[in-house]
């Protein structure tokens, strides 16, 4: 069990170590601290299916090397008695090669956590995300760019 | 005085019972004048209402959102709520059933997760500052049916 104030620094410290690790093959692990063994992904999103297991949720993770996800929490509500988060995350997709901000938007989800060794760690994420107009550029067509070579996102 | 956890929670699922019976009618509409600030701001994450720099800027200006949709109604099943007693901030996690409301058909049935900012008012009673509301990203054809959206929303 974590306190109030023991969730908003893991929080932190936790989106910190997404930017640094969460989208490279080669550190991915290190987000280990942060995702319980049977970590599930619940997106609320037509077409986007549910994501069982951490190691799953690697691949799924590390499978657009050619675009990188920036996720900057603009605000964090803690529930301490259920031992919860959620956020509201500005996402930025950016072309890795160039920088190049290909879309934003924001993201909403709620992360139920659950103790694993003695630690607290995130045991789902249910997703929602902003829906934006018919045809305007989508996450998923900046990251099918890396798909399209390998039929999907794992 | 700040309300407790259990009491935000309660609140919150008053909230959504007056919601179910009152807020779609507009002869009762203004009983949700207990739960909603005046000057309530309902930020929609979706281009069906206009996307997040739209929405309303009042409890009036949403009320006619609420009964500008005579043609269908919409019902709250709550299944989870979330609180941050220290920030008075509540997270539900719903799912919403539009129905014909000549029929009562079953039209769509989509999940929701809106956040409510609340606020203690001048004789110290919680109200709905803010809404920012985020669903259940369906294909257009279903978010088509929402007979509110694109009214003014």
């Amino acid at each position: 069990m974590m306190t109030y104030d023991e969730i908003a620094a893991w929080v932190d410290e936790y989106f910190a170590a997404f930017d640094k690790y969460g989208q490279d093959p080669d550190l991915i692990h290190h987000m280990d601290k942060y995702f319980s063994k049977d970590f599930v992904f619940n997106p609320y999103i037509a077409q986007v299916g549910k994501v069982a297991g951490r190691e799953q949720w690697y691949k799924v993770l590390t499978s657009h090397p050619s675009g990188v996800e920036k996720l900057t929490p603009e605000d964090v509500l803690i529930d301490e008695r259920r031992q919860a988060f959620a956020a509201q995350i500005k996402a930025e997709i950016k072309d890795r090669d160039t920088g190049e901000v290909l879309v934003t938007k924001r993201y909403f989800a709620r992360y139920p956590l659950v103790e694993e060794e003695g630690v607290m760690k995130i045991a789902r994420l249910d997703f929602f995300w902003e829906v934006l107009p018919p045809g305007a550029r989508e996450i998923d067509d900046v990251f099918e760019r890396d798909w399209g070579r390998r039929g999907g996102p794992a | 005085m700040k309300p407790s956890y259990q009491e935000i929670v309660q609140w919150m699922k008053d909230y959504f019972a007056t919601y179910n019976q009152y807020a779609q009618d507009a002869a009762t509409v203004r009983r949700l004048d207990e739960y909603f600030a005046p000057d309530l701001r309902f930020i929609p994450y979706m281009y069906v209402f206009g996307g997040p720099q739209a929405g309303h800027h009042s409890r009036e200006d949403f009320y006619r959102m609420l009964t500008g949709h005579p043609d269908d109604y919409e019902q709250f099943e709550v299944l989870d709520i979330f609180v941050d007693v220290e920030r008075l901030v509540a997270v539900a996690f719903l799912i919403a059933r539009i129905y014909d409301s000549r029929t009562d058909e079953l039209l769509v049935e989509k999940h929701y997760l809106p956040l409510y900012e609340l606020t203690l008012d001048e004789r110290g009673a919680l109200k709905i500052k803010t809404i920012r509301f985020f669903w259940e990203a369906s294909p257009p054809e279903v978010d088509a049916k929402y007979s509110g959206a694109g009214k003014g929303n």
